[in-house]
C-alpha cells in the first residue's frame, strides 16, 4: 500500500544516509530516484504531501538545527491543503469566507496561494545556499516546479469560480 | 543476514537498524548498481520499476511517523503491514 509515498520516503531516508556517510554516488542516486517519483505526482494535494515528507525528512538537518524553520513550512503546506481541501469539498463555504473576509480583489493571493508561495521562496533560498550540491539543487527545483504548477492551476480555478459568483470586486 | 533470518522466524518485529540494514542492501542491489548517468536516462516509468522493492521493506519508526503525521495511514494499519511483511520476509527474493 502507498506505493509512491513509500518510494519516496525510502529513497530520501538511503539520500540522507549516504549524505551523512559522504557516499555522493549513492547520495545523487537516491536523489535522482526522489526527483523521478516527484515528477510523477500530478494531483495538487498529493504534491503538497510529497513536499511536506520532503520537508520532514530530507530538509531537516542532523543536528535539528533549524526545526522552527522546518515546522513552519510543514504548517505552511497544511494550511495549503486545507485550504485545497476546502474548495474542493466545500464550496460554499469558501465562498463564505470569501464573502466575510477584508479581500476586495479576487486576483489577490489567498491562504492557499499564499502558504504554497511561501514554501517556494523557501525551496529558492536553500537552492541558493553555498556549496550546495548540483543534484541537490536538481531536487529542490523539481519541487518549486511542482508547486509553481499548482499554485497556476488553484489560483485560475479561483478566479474563475469567484468571478461566476458576481464577485469581481 | 542470518541472524536477522532467525529472528523473523520467532516474531514479528524488527529494530529501525535492521530494517536500514536491509534498506541500504535493497539500494545497493537495485539502485546503486547503475551510474547517476544510467539513471538520469531512465523514464519514469523505469524508475517504477527498478524500485518495485521498495514496497517490501518493513516500515522504520521515522517512515510510520511520516505516515501518521500526514494522516496517510494509522499506526494501526502501518503496524499491521509490517508485520505481514516481516512474517513473510517480503524482501527475501528482491
Amino acid at each position: 500500500m502507498f506505493d509512491n509515498k513509500k518510494r519516496l520516503i525510502a529513497a530520501l531516508i538511503n539520500a540522507k544516509y549516504n549524505y551523512k556517510i559522504g557516499n555522493k554516488i549513492k547520495h545523487t542516486n537516491s536523489l535522482i530516484l526522489s526527483i523521478g517519483i516527484l515528477k510523477q505526482i500530478k494531483h495538487p494535494k498529493d504534491i503538497l504531501i510529497f513536499e511536506a515528507t520532503c520537508i520532514d525528512i530530507y530538509d531537516t538537518n542532523f543536528t535539528c538545527s533549524n526545526i522552527n524553520k522546518i515546522n513552519n513550512k510543514l504548517l505552511a503546506c497544511s494550511s495549503a491543503i486545507s485550504e485545497f481541501d476546502l474548495f474542493t469539498d466545500n464550496k460554499d463555504m469558501f465562498l463564505e469566507r470569501f464573502k466575510n473576509s477584508r479581500i476586495t480583489n479576487i486576483k489577490a493571493d489567498g491562504i492557499f496561494e499564499k502558504s504554497v508561495k511561501e514554501i517556494i521562496r523557501y525551496l529558492g533560498s536553500e537552492k541558493n545556499t553555498a556549496l550546495i550540491e548540483k543534484i541537490t539543487k536538481e531536487f529542490f527545483e523539481a519541487r518549486q516546479n511542482n508547486l509553481r504548477n499548482i499554485v497556476t492551476d488553484f489560483t485560475k480555478a479561483r478566479i474563475n469560480f469567484l468571478s461566476k459568483q458576481g464577485l469581481e470586486r | 543476514m542470518s541472524n536477522l533470518a532467525e529472528k523473523t522466524e520467532i516474531n514479528e518485529t524488527m529494530t529501525d537498524e535492521e530494517i536500514e540494514e536491509i534498506r541500504n542492501r535493497l539500494f545497493d542491489k537495485n539502485i546503486h548498481k547503475y551510474s547517476p548517468e544510467e539513471l538520469r536516462k531512465m523514464s519514469g516509468e523505469e524508475l517504477k520499476e527498478i524500485s518495485n522493492f521498495i514496497k517490501y521493506i518493513p516500515y522504520d519508526t521515522i517512515t510510520i511517523d511520516t505516515f501518521v503525521r500526514l494522516d496517510m495511514a494509522t499506526r494501526e494499519e502501518l503496524e499491521e503491514e509490517n508485520k505481514r511483511l516481516i512474517r513473510e520476509r517480503a524482501w527475501k527474493n528482491v
